[in-house]
């Protein structure tokens, strides 16, 4: 079932593929710069867009950001990761839109991938979260592998040699054992860590998130985003987002709807324009999110987004 | 005798469905579809009987009444203990020498069993059900499987199983090996003297419209039927059969050679077997006088004694599931099968061996120290046959208030180290702790508001805290939580990017 399912996404992306090869050859002399795809140059660092369904936002950046075959080669094991954390259901803004996580899975399998494995550490109880989070379904219907992540045994231990606070952690097995990660969380405030975006979302590789929280937090995530497999793509789902009362979130009243998305392959470029973004709707510092800060000391990326090739849509 | 073939089969297959259900359900069922087995429980008489106020009603009378009309049917096909007995007694069949099977007619142990059943009644009937703890058969069988079968389930397939508890595993086990031994010599032993359902539906069994019975005329006392009777109540000398002590299993009919036996509607007024076929006493009135006064003696003895021993006020150690109510209402509704904890998907609920006083020992209890309650699970009411966890609507067990939560700001995170947690504020789905900020400090502090709190313990849980810093105090009394006033917010509209 997996193999038919994997060989007629592998068909439907080839055609697809050749079918839009054919449509930018015919409008090319439309683009400004001659060519198919965008040449190394012309790619930006990082894409915000904003005013598209979660599908929509996605298909545009990632074809700003040169393609999912940019990224992801063929016969490469990769893993999705989304937040998953809570036991809700999309409209909430508790976790990664669904949509979103499908389309990167359909891409990725489009792109060669050989498998993708995607999941959570949660907080609440796993089942609860992969089914009413819609992601579970969303996976399978993608093609994808919804894998186990609660319990100890399938997490790994591992050194992280740059780390100042957590220099050993737990690492989930398909992590350290895929060949390419993308980090797909969504835009929230948290009480503890102030935002939950691209480095609090590593929370969810690691099996100890009480080390974590006891032991400087804030460190403790730029700790673990120093882990040496970094992700090949970084993608802020900013569709629904939650505004207060974050991570899990209470009511509806929690959530707003921007329809935005960030992608970049520099996490700490993509997590602080998603704080600053999020700074328009509540008041937030990279101050008050200092792991943000602290992972630029580890030299994980930057936070001047002025020195970055920034590509601004609205749909 | 194509027609009693077709009884004994049918009541075979059915009795087998129904155990393997059950021992399903208890053993290695999922949390996700544990609700549709609630039907399955549901249909069992003694949590009916003491759930008849909130929805066992329709289960005693259709239990009653299959019991006037066919016998001892329940004991049969839907009782799992009574179908673990007859598992484990036929296949001592097939191990014991077959020539040495002589006529297992026993004469019925009324003393006992009526004094038994007497004392149960009194005892319930003035709310103390710990009696039915250690004698309901579903009861048993429910903290067998639960005690010993997922554990042992979740071992096989390499999983933690957080609601281990060796102090019911040992309880479990003992009563298993009882049951075990007394059903492979002895067959429906248990069902016969002690069990109080039994002894309640063999007094209705004696008068059903339709009975397993002899006939004097054509038998020939060959003693075949008797030697098949895992009941041990066909004296074929006479030639009788007890019918209160009849489980109405068929095989006496597919063994009798001369076609003696027959299940047959016996409510003819022209024949008088109905009044023959009743065991009479042997003893002289007296002593059943003297019997049945101190039966109901002990009983009242038993409920004086807990009566006394009961501290009006108890401060109970651990939080009883959503639902309960009260403490009291606990101890008087459930029979300790443990089907909540075979349900809970978080393994928060554990035997309680002593948190809820003497009589409590082996209710249901929560401690969070392996997970959380989820705000939106209610699996253990769904599933609790008795209503001991009253089955409530979503929105309302949300409100339920288990616990209180307590906050001890020395012991947290950001006060001791000065660093940022939250992990309390973040677990909280009503937000009756919230990280607040405080002058002079950059820094988020939780604060709670223990009115909103629902005692879920997602906050204890999670405490990273050595001591903890947050906890959830028990309640013996459930309330419904204040509801959270919502802050109502206007969508704001952003025309950039912010940066």
């Amino acid at each position: 079932m997996e193999r038919r399912h994997f060989l007629k996404t592998a068909v439907l992306g080839a055609v697809a593929g050749t079918v839009g090869l054919r449509g930018m050859k015919l409008f090319a002399s439309e683009k400004t710069a001659p060519g198919t795809l965008p040449g190394k140059d012309s790619i930006p660092d990082l894409v915000a867009i904003m005013g598209g369904e979660p599908e929509q936002l996605y298909a545009r950046a990632i074809q700003e950001m040169g393609g999912m075959s940019r990224y992801i080669k063929p016969g490469m094991k990769v893993v999705v990761k989304p937040n998953i954390g809570w036991d809700k259901t999309p409209e909430y803004a508790a976790c990664t839109n669904p949509l979103l996580v499908g389309a990167i899975i359909r891409d990725c399998l489009a792109a060669g991938a050989s498998q993708v494995k995607v999941f959570d550490h949660t907080c609440d109880h796993w089942r609860g979260c992969y089914e009413n989070s819609g992601i579970q379904e969303a996976v399978k219907q993608a093609g994808g592998e919804m894998v186990n992540a609660h319990e100890e045994r399938y997490f790994r231990e591992t050194e992280l040699p740059q780390a100042l606070r957590m220099k050993k952690a737990k690492i989930h097995e398909a992590l350290l054992e895929c060949d390419a990660w993308i980090n797909v969380p969504i835009l929230k405030n948290h009480g503890g860590a102030r935002m939950t975006l691209c480095m609090k979302n590593y929370m969810g590789i690691v099996w100890d998130r009480r080390y974590m929280h006891s032991n400087d937090l804030q460190q403790c995530i730029a700790d673990a985003a120093t882990y040496e497999k970094r992700p090949v793509l970084n993608i802020v789902d900013g569709y629904r987002i939650m505004t207060q009362n974050g991570p899990k979130g209470r009511s509806l009243e929690d959530v707003q709807t921007p329809k935005a998305l960030f992608m970049s392959g520099d996490i700490v470029a993509v997590d602080t324009a998603a704080t600053q973004f999020f700074n328009q709707f509540s008041a937030m510092t990279l101050e008050d999110a200092s792991h943000i800060l602290l992972a630029e000391k580890h030299q994980l990326g930057t936070t001047k987004l002025d020195t970055l090739n920034i590509k601004r849509i609205r749909l | 005798m194509h027609l009693n073939g077709f009884l004994k089969w049918s009541r075979r297959i059915i009795a087998l469905a129904v155990f393997a259900g059950l021992t399903y359900f208890f053993i290695a069922l999922s949390a996700k579809a544990a609700g549709v087995w609630s039907t399955l429980l549901g249909l069992q008489i003694v949590p009916a009987i003491l759930g008849i106020a909130t929805g066992g009603l329709v289960t005693v009378l259709i239990v009653l009444l299959l019991t006037l009309l066919f016998g001892r049917v329940y004991c049969s096909i839907l009782c799992p203990l009574g179908i673990y007995q007859d598992i484990i007694y036929r296949l001592g069949l097939f191990i014991r020498n077959k020539k040495k099977r002589r006529s297992r007619y026993t004469k019925p142990r009324n003393t006992l069993r009526y004094s038994i059943l007497i004392i149960v009644v009194i005892c319930v009937a003035f709310s103390f059900v710990l009696p039915l703890v250690w004698l309901d058969p579903y009861g048993l069988f429910g903290k067998m499987a639960a005690n010993i079968g997922r554990p042992l389930a979740y071992f096989v397939s390499g999983s933690k199983y957080d609601a281990w508890n060796l102090v019911a595993f040992l309880v479990s086990a003992g009563v298993l090996v009882a049951l075990t031994v007394t059903a492979f010599f002895k067959g429906r032993l248990y069902c016969n003297t002690i069990c109080p359902a039994g002894t309640l539906l063999g007094l209705i069994s004696r008068y059903s419209m339709f009975r397993v019975q002899i006939d004097p005329e054509s038998c020939t006392n060959c003693r075949l039927c008797s030697m098949n009777c895992k009941s041990f109540c066909i004296d074929a000398e006479k030639p009788l059969i007890d019918n209160s002590r009849c489980v109405v299993c068929f095989n006496c009919i597919s063994k009798c050679a001369k076609g003696s036996i027959r299940y047959r509607f016996a409510w003819k007024p022209e024949k008088k077997r109905s009044a023959d076929t009743v065991v009479k006493q042997p003893s002289p009135k007296n002593s059943r006088r003297a019997f049945l006064l101190a039966a109901m003696g002990t009983g009242a003895g038993i409920v004086l004694l807990d009566r006394f021993t009961e501290q009006k006020k108890l401060n109970i150690s651990k939080k009883m599931p959503p639902g309960a109510g009260t403490l009291e209402r606990l101890k008087d509704t459930c029979v300790a099968c443990h089907a909540c904890i075979a349900a809970c998907p978080a393994h928060i609920i554990k035997p309680a061996m002593g948190a809820f006083g003497w009589q409590g020992f082996l209710l249901p209890s929560v401690s969070y120290e392996n997970g959380f309650c989820g705000y939106d699970c209610r699996k253990c009411m769904e599933v609790c046959p008795s209503g001991a966890l009253q089955l409530m609507p979503l929105e309302e067990k949300k409100r339920v208030k288990m616990g209180v939560v307590k906050l001890m700001l020395e012991n947290c995170i950001v006060e001791k180290f000065g660093t940022d947690c939250g992990a309390c504020d973040e677990h909280c789905p009503v937000k009756a702790v919230k990280m607040t900020p405080r002058e002079g400090s950059d820094k988020l502090f939780p604060k709670t508001t223990p009115a909103l709190c629902i005692g879920c313990g997602g906050c204890e849980f999670i405490c990273p805290a050595r001591p903890k810093a947050i906890v959830v105090l028990p309640l013996s009394e459930q309330r419904m939580a204040k509801a959270p006033v919502i802050d109502v917010t206007i969508d704001i509209e952003v025309d950039g990017f912010g940066f």
